[in-house]
């Protein structure tokens, strides 16, 4: 088995799940959602989460708006669309099964 | 030599090295290859590219020149490279490592604020991470040397200011801004948007604010703070100050990234350097002028001669320089402190108006001036300052029509004030001795002592009160002169001598009769109050009072002496403070040509 293949796929989940809920916790602009992780000691690549958003919101997860910025050029902030917020809640009830699964299970181990 | 372009990168100019511009068109075209088969490819390599203009932009705003090829190595490092946006993340460094990364691993290491574990400044864990030791020991450490030694606050705001934050290494801060936080407000949301800007939690500034007003609630007597509502006062500042966070991008500013005291280290800097520039040019100015002068002078001499004179006219230049700039600071901190003196005073002798002024519209006028000709000025200095220091241009105009025509209310009751008390004093009551009863048939020496009206005092507070000596319905003044005289006859006796002002003649002679002032004398004693007292209904009207007593030739007196009782050559003295653990007593006697000490000094001598 590909270690790198699974932990990658695995962060790439995970990384998901984060995003959605910076983003729900309110409007969001992707610098800030960088600095919301590193401050969780997340450490991701900027160009990791501009292809995510766009994913995310072709996939209609997300959707943003254009909020006039003092220093130059309008900026993108995102939020939660209905099927994001559905999504998100799917993700949240899994995560939270699959990681006190997985606490349970490797806890045992020791 | 390095060429420079400037090039239009999504909405702004960017002047950029040629090298640096290469460097971003690889990475760009290594996106473009990257996101070949990726839907929304255009909309991707587009966001990538604003942020990477925004970083720029944030570059130049800080006081770069221009892009260099290390800036852009530096956003491509915290980008990432194509390759590694797949696969390269959470890959398990922890932000320590990171950190160390992010300094390049050639150069020292450095002592930086931790932001990312902070309470206050982040000043502990950086120590801790510095010295490697456990962040948990450091602050003990500080909190020791706070309570135990009471200076660890001092080194702790030293290194607070000077060590940058570990916020400044990364590329990409948002600089802060202060805003009201009104999402999470309780009044005006003053508290919280302070809290966001210094990235502590808001309860910590709530309670600070609500300090003061604890201690009123706990020491009841407490003058100062009874009267001052401090933070109440500072807490409107700020409300003027700060403005609202509406947008969300004034929310993200008001959060940002933890810059704190940096940027207003930041702002302050510039404004040193605005001050170094004028005081230069003022140097030059002066030097140019001297320079003319001296030219006319030395025009014939050697050019080493030159050469001196304008090196000697240089060093006063520079002397001059620095002396007016010296005098300038000290006389705008004097201005400042004077201001604040004041505030402080008027504040605390503010409960002491009901000894002076008297109906509806002095006391008007009493309250107009100490809110408008002397708080609001206060507020909208240090409005001003903390607007300056923020930069916050917003509503200048407003606030100073505000400012200004609130200070001419001020004046407006200020004069009133006086006006209205000015009539009060018109008037001087008519004085006449007035004959204390004494018995003093076999007295052969009077001993004189002052006697000072004293009353219950809360130990535990410093009132400054105490100095104007007063209670709470009742204020003590020592305006009491004491004149020693001859006796035409052969026993001691001692005349009062009120005054008082009045409106009129008579309201001053009614005040002068029910003036309280007290001598007492039993024996050979003789008390005399060292101070008049002035209770809320009659008022301060400059009551004073001369005793004059009465000495026989041949008799003696003892008389408290002390420094600042000297009697002067008309055996007059007047009472003032004095320290009275130091008062000893003096014995004088009394002879055809004035008074004498005993050892046969006349009276005027004694100096």
């Amino acid at each position: 088995m590909n270690i790198d293949n699974t932990s990658s796929q695995m962060r790439k989940g995970i990384l998901e799940f984060c995003i959605l809920s910076v983003i729900k916790q309110g409007e969001a602009y992707p610098s800030d959602i960088i600095t919301k992780m590193k401050s969780a000691n997340l450490n991701i690549f900027e160009g990791t989460l501009y292809p995510l958003l766009t994913r995310l919101k072709n996939a209609e997860l997300l959707t943003y708006r254009w909020v006039e910025s003092n220093s130059g050029p309008p900026r993108k902030y995102f939020s939660l669309t209905e099927r994001g917020n559905e999504f998100y809640n799917e993700l949240a009830t899994t995560w939270k099964e699959l990681s006190d699964a997985v606490e349970k299970i490797t806890e045992q181990k020791i | 030599m390095k060429q420079v372009i400037n090039i239009n990168y999504h909405g702004r100019i960017i002047p950029i090295e040629i090298a640096a511009h290469d460097l971003l068109k690889t990475y760009t075209a290594g996106l473009q290859v990257h996101f070949e088969n990726e839907e929304g490819k255009e909309e991707i390599i587009n966001d990538i590219e604003g942020r990477i203009s925004e970083l720029f932009h944030e570059q130049l705003t800080k006081g770069a020149v221009c892009i260099t090829e290390q800036d852009v190595h530096a956003i491509i490092k915290s980008m990432g490279m194509p390759e590694d946006f797949e696969t390269e993340m959470l890959s398990g460094h922890s932000t320590k490592s990171d950190t160390k990364e992010n300094n390049f691993s050639s150069a020292p290491k450095r002592l930086f604020r931790d932001e990312n574990n902070k309470v206050f400044g982040g000043v502990c864990s950086g120590l801790a991470n510095y010295f490697n030791i456990d962040v948990i020991l450091v602050r003990v450490i500080f909190i020791l040397m706070f309570f135990g030694f009471g200076f660890g606050l001092i080194p702790y705001l030293i290194l607070w200011i000077a060590v940058p934050s570990s916020a400044t290494k990364s590329i990409g801060s948002i600089r802060k801004k202060l805003y009201r936080d009104t999402d999470e407000k309780m009044i005006a949301g003053v508290c919280s948007g302070l809290a966001n800007y210094f990235g502590i939690k808001v309860w910590i500034v709530r309670t600070l604010f609500l300090l003061p007003v604890l201690s009123m609630i706990f020491e009841w007597n407490h003058f100062f703070f009874n009267v001052s509502p401090s933070s109440f006062i500072i807490y409107i500042i700020f409300w003027l100050v700060m403005p609202e966070a509406k947008t969300t991008s004034e929310k993200l500013e008001m959060k940002g990234k933890k810059i704190d005291v940096d940027s207003i280290k930041q702002s302050i800097h510039e404004e040193m350097n605005d001050l170094k520039d004028r005081a230069k040019s003022l140097g030059k100015e002066a030097a140019a002028v001297a320079g003319e002068k001296t030219k006319m002078i030395a025009s014939d001499s050697g050019s080493a001669l030159k050469k001196l004179i304008s090196g000697v006219i240089k060093v006063v230049a520079f002397i001059i320089k620095g002396f007016v700039y010296t005098i300038l600071t000290i006389i705008g901190l004097a201005m400042f402190l004077v201001l604040f003196v004041i505030g402080v005073t008027s504040f605390s002798l503010f409960p002491l108006k009901d000894f002076l002024v008297s109906g509806i519209w002095q006391n008007a006028f009493a309250w107009g001036t100490l809110l408008f000709f002397i708080v609001i000025p206060i507020i909208g200095i240090l409005t001003w300052v903390i607007r300056r220091i923020g930069k916050i241009k917003r509503n200048r105009f407003a606030l100073r029509t505000a400012f200004a025509s609130l200070w001419i209310v001020g004046w407006v009751a200020l004069t009133g004030l006086i006006v209205t008390l000015g009539k009060d004093f018109k008037r001087v009551n008519n004085p006449y001795e007035e004959n204390v009863k004494m018995d003093t048939g076999n007295v052969n020496k009077l001993l004189v002592n002052f006697y000072k009206i004293r009353y219950h005092k809360n130990d535990q507070t410093i009132n400054l009160a105490d100095l104007i000596n007063a209670e709470e319905d009742t204020l003590y003044i020592d305006n009491v002169g004491l004149k020693i005289k001859q006796s035409t006859n052969d026993s001691f006796h001692v005349t009062v001598k009120k005054m008082v002002n009045g409106e009129t003649r008579f309201a001053a002679d009614t005040s002068a009769s029910i003036m309280h002032y007290n001598i007492l004398q039993k024996d050979s004693f003789l008390l005399i109050d060292k101070s008049v007292g002035i209770n809320k209904r009659e008022k301060f009207r400059n009551q004073n009072v001369v005793v004059t007593i009465y000495v026989p030739i041949g008799k003696q007196i003892q008389l408290p002496y002390s420094k600042e009782i000297v009697v002067k050559k008309n055996s007059e003295m007047k009472l003032q403070f004095w320290d009275e653990s130091k008062v000893e007593s003096r014995d004088y006697i009394m002879r055809v040509d004035g008074l004498y000490t005993l050892d046969g000094k006349a009276s005027y001598d004694w100096e």
